[in-house]
């Protein structure tokens, strides 16, 4: 699907209300649209109203840039918060992702505070992103799974839907400073539905966190 | 179930360790291999067992089995 149809009604959500982030989103759409041709498929598997953790593969800081667009116009204009490593919370990427209300998680040490907001924003109905690698790919192959996100899907209940994108390692990859056209491809996979019966089973994440990845490479292409 | 006997069935669970195998010396990630999703897992569910917030500060030095056990015999 890559039509530009009427966006979707709903949310009424304050971030998603406020002006600035809605000129925000659109500002985004030459890159998307005609830099990079974007086209995305399973979009639907994106619930309307529910929390849920979308769970993409990462090559680029232009990562949830296009992750947003399909989501936005055609998901009752809803938003991803995504957890962002408290290094980018400087200068003009900072404002930015404060004003998108990343979450802001330390590199450094167990950060509880993080976790618990990441817990409180599902629990409130709101989409989360996590990247399970945690950085982007050096060479275009995946880097290690966490089990981080399952660990949290768990202890909430909210679906994973595992999203795979492909392209963005030729846009931007961690090496380059500025964007070059390349086609972008996403695909939403089926949400994997979590059991929260058992919160302290680690070797369910381990499950879950495998399936992510499996689910994640049956659409990837190694650039 | 005293709170050190909660504590321990919480770290047993989650390292999939015998309880009688969890000596106060040894250590979360060295020995126990709880790295630090599952971590955050554990500290979460003391918190939930115990219905406290552990502090950044706190969480920061809770590395061994005898500094957790320590620690929730401290609370109030």
């Amino acid at each position: 699907m890559t039509d530009d149809s009427p966006p979707a009604t709903g949310g009424g959500k304050a971030l998603e209300d406020r002006l600035l982030v809605r000129l925000g989103c659109r500002l985004h759409i030459p890159l998307i649209r005609w830099y990079c041709r974007l086209r995305w498929e399973g979009v639907e598997h994106v619930p309307l109203e529910r929390g849920a953790i979308l769970c993409p593969n990462h090559a680029s800081y232009l990562d949830p840039t296009f992750l947003f667009y399909p989501i936005f116009f055609h998901r009752g204009r809803r938003l991803v918060r995504f957890l962002a490593v408290d290094i980018y919370f400087k200068g003009l990427l900072g404002w930015y992702l404060r004003l998108f209300e990343s979450i802001r998680v330390s590199k450094d040490r167990i950060d509880l505070k993080a976790y618990r907001e990441t817990i409180a924003r599902l629990n409130e109905g709101k989409l989360v992103g996590i990247f399970p690698e945690g950085e982007r790919t050096r060479d275009g192959r995946f880097m290690t799974f966490q089990i981080g996100a399952a660990c949290i899907a768990i202890q909430t209940g909210a679906p994973l839907i595992p999203v795979t994108i492909n392209g963005t390692y030729h846009v931007l990859p961690r090496h380059w400073r500025f964007p070059r056209p390349a086609p972008v491809e996403i695909i939403f996979h089926p949400p994997i539905d979590v059991d929260p019966s058992d919160r302290l089973d680690m070797d369910y994440a381990a499950d879950l966190t495998r399936r992510l990845e499996e689910t994640i490479g049956s659409r990837y292409v190694v650039p | 179930m005293t709170r050190r006997e909660r504590a321990l069935a919480i770290i047993a669970e989650i390292s999939k360790r015998d309880i009688s195998d969890l000596t106060p010396e040894l250590e979360l990630v060295a020995d126990l291999q709880i790295d630090s999703p599952k971590a955050v897992v554990l500290l979460l569910e003391l918190e939930q067992a115990f219905g406290v917030e552990v502090s950044d500060a706190d969480a920061a030095g809770l590395d061994t089995v005898g500094r957790i056990l320590d620690y929730v015999e401290r609370l109030p």
